[in-house]
């Protein structure tokens, strides 16, 4: 029960916190894959991200909507993906080569964009 | 008969005239192609809500009912395109492509990639290359992204409504279907994005 319950409580934090991801919290971040939909033009060289760099994408990164992903930023066809956890909780994410990224926690998708990173996808 | 009115919206009951002048930026002179988009927002009052501010947005919304609104005019510049193009020589025809060129820009990391494709692809003249802001006209389907793969499927009234509002372009703009892109084929945008719309 008192797990339940501590569970919905950081459920919860994590839902009212998502429009102020806190990058700073994130902890035990790793980079697991590699997904490509088109390797002759996106391939592992072009987001080839240690767990440092990948963690240090989303530090420098802003979080925005996906409508600003939509209208101002490039989508790759590939990206790295991997864990990540905060507050405790485990959550998904990936970095795309265009410089996008995501975290899903608990079904909640937060949009980030770094227009500083270029130095980690040379 | 559709025409255009001296503003450029077109004369006809079949479009809803909604014009939102802060998504106009500059004279559009030209118009050879149409580009069809979705939306990511899930009805169309949070798209007019968001053209109130200004900023990005397309010259036609058609919401999830099938209704049609003309928001911008044809002889306005909208940015709907995106800030850089895909090369059409390697979609279509790599043959047609420089040998040289495309080897020394298949070298670069994804990212300068994008930046060196456009800036040869601009060089061009459609439609030798995919169109760009300043030579075609966007329309709006309402619909949200759901994933990433994948956004809400376009209505059968969307459809119908696409149909019937290329149709009258076509016979305005002097377009054909060769110049009917989605937005995906045209820059770096989220592959599902109109995926499933029909004209």
């Amino acid at each position: 029960m008192v797990k339940l319950v501590v569970s919905i409580v950081i459920s919860l934090f994590i839902i009212s916190c998502s429009s102020r991801f806190n990058t700073q919290a994130i902890e035990e971040l790793y980079v697991q894959d590699f997904q490509t939909t088109d390797m002759s033009s996106c391939s592992t060289k072009d987001v080839n991200l240690t767990h440092a760099e990948a963690l240090t994408f989303f530090q420098v990164s802003k979080q925005v909507n996906s409508k600003a992903i939509h209208d101002h930023y490039d989508y790759a066809p590939c990206f790295v993906e991997g864990t990540l956890k905060y507050h405790g909780v485990l959550c998904d994410w990936n970095i795309r080569a265009g410089k996008t990224g995501a975290i899903n926690c608990k079904g909640e998708e937060l949009y980030f964009a770094c227009d500083e990173c270029d130095y980690l996808f040379e | 008969m559709t025409m255009l009115d001296s503003n450029g919206m077109l004369t006809t009951d079949k479009v809803v005239s909604k014009r939102f002048l802060h998504i106009e930026h500059g004279n559009l002179t030209s118009v050879k192609a149409i580009v069809v988009h979705q939306t990511d927002a899930p009805t169309a009052k949070h798209t007019f809500n968001a053209y109130n501010s200004g900023g990005n947005g397309a010259h036609f919304l058609i919401a999830k009912d099938g209704l049609i609104y003309q928001t911008a005019s044809l002889k306005k510049r909208c940015y709907h395109v995106g800030r850089r193009i895909k090369s059409k020589c390697i979609t279509v025809n790599p043959k047609a492509c420089d040998p040289k060129k495309l080897e020394q820009i298949m070298k670069l990391s994804w990212g300068k990639r994008v930046v060196a494709i456009d800036s040869n692809e601009r060089k061009k003249s459609y439609p030798e290359r995919y169109p760009v802001n300043s030579d075609s006209v966007g329309i709006e389907l309402v619909g949200k992204h759901i994933s990433e793969t994948s956004y809400e499927a376009v209505t059968h009234n969307q459809n119908e409504s696409l149909k019937l509002l290329i149709k009258l372009l076509h016979g305005v703009l002097n377009t054909t279907e060769a110049d009917i892109y989605t937005h995906p084929e045209v820059s770096y945008k989220h592959p599902g994005e109109a995926s499933t719309a029909a004209w």
